[in-house]
């Protein structure tokens, strides 16, 4: 999961009457994941904890972009888009703050050849 | 450059969109045209995404409850099972999405039918879809 926080995928915030730009698609990266570590409590006690120590796989799996903005932005933030995975699965974003920002928002990898529903 | 293999779709609350699978065209024009009748969405475009897959977008603006009603009218009453898992997932994402570009082995989808009026959401359709087209011309 690329996904940092645990719990409700971010609301789609876009103002009303918007009209977005949907990309997306399967794709691999290398994400950090969640790593058994034994520590040591205050009172003594050692006790395992899941934690993200630093321990990076490559995964596969689906998300979307969804943009919003003027024509060209829309284009600038497509054209960006060839080796940018969405850092959330599913992240509603202005293209004028992506394109000043591309890493806030997104993260290396590359999108897979699959089948997915829209 | 060779072309990443994302998929470009359109997505927004106020349009009415259905999204038909494994349905011939005369039961997507049926439902299409029963619904513009019943809700008053004042015309439709329906696009062939693929074989025996359709997709239908409305004229009128609505709002993103009553597009939830509408969508959800023609899901339980038509009984295709494409267009209930599509609904259910438009909900979760709270705004609905068609594909615009081609998508691996299908072609973009293209216009089979129009009946009505087309000077609201589908104008916005049409512009979007024509942004889309022309950014997919200059990525291959």
């Amino acid at each position: 999961m690329t996904r940092t926080k645990r719990g409700r995928p971010p609301r789609n915030d876009a103002p009303p009457g918007t009209k977005m730009i949907a990309i997306y698609g399967h794709y691999t990266a290398r994400v950090n994941v969640l790593e058994r570590v034994l520590k040591t409590r205050v009172d003594g006690v050692k006790q395992h904890y899941w934690m993200r120590s630093g321990k990076t796989e490559i995964k596969s799996e689906t998300g979307r972009f969804e943009f919003y903005g003027t024509g060209r932005e829309l284009a600038q933030a497509v054209s960006m888009m060839d080796h940018l995975v969405p850092r959330n699965r599913f992240q509603v974003v202005s293209a004028r703050d992506f394109i000043r920002n591309p890493w806030k928002y997104s993260i290396y990898g590359h999108w897979l050849e699959k089948d997915v529903q829209s | 450059m060779s072309s990443p293999n994302i998929i470009l779709g359109y997505t927004d609350k106020e349009t009415v969109k259905l999204d038909f699978d494994n349905a011939t065209f005369k039961t997507v024009k049926y439902w299409a045209t029963r619904a513009c009748n019943w809700f008053d969405l004042e015309g439709f475009l329906i696009l062939k995404s693929s074989k025996n897959n359709y997709h239908v977008i409305f004229n009128r603006s609505v709002s993103w409850y009553e597009n939830l009603h509408i969508v959800a009218w023609v899901a339980l009453e038509s009984r295709n099972k494409g267009l209930h898992d599509w609904l259910v997932m438009q909900c979760i994402k709270e705004a609905s999405t068609l594909r615009i570009s081609s998508k691996n082995n299908k072609s973009a989808p293209r216009i089979v039918y129009r009946y009505g009026l087309d000077n609201k959401e589908i104008w916005y359709y049409l512009i979007f879809r024509k942004i889309i087209y022309k950014l997919c011309k200059k990525k291959n």
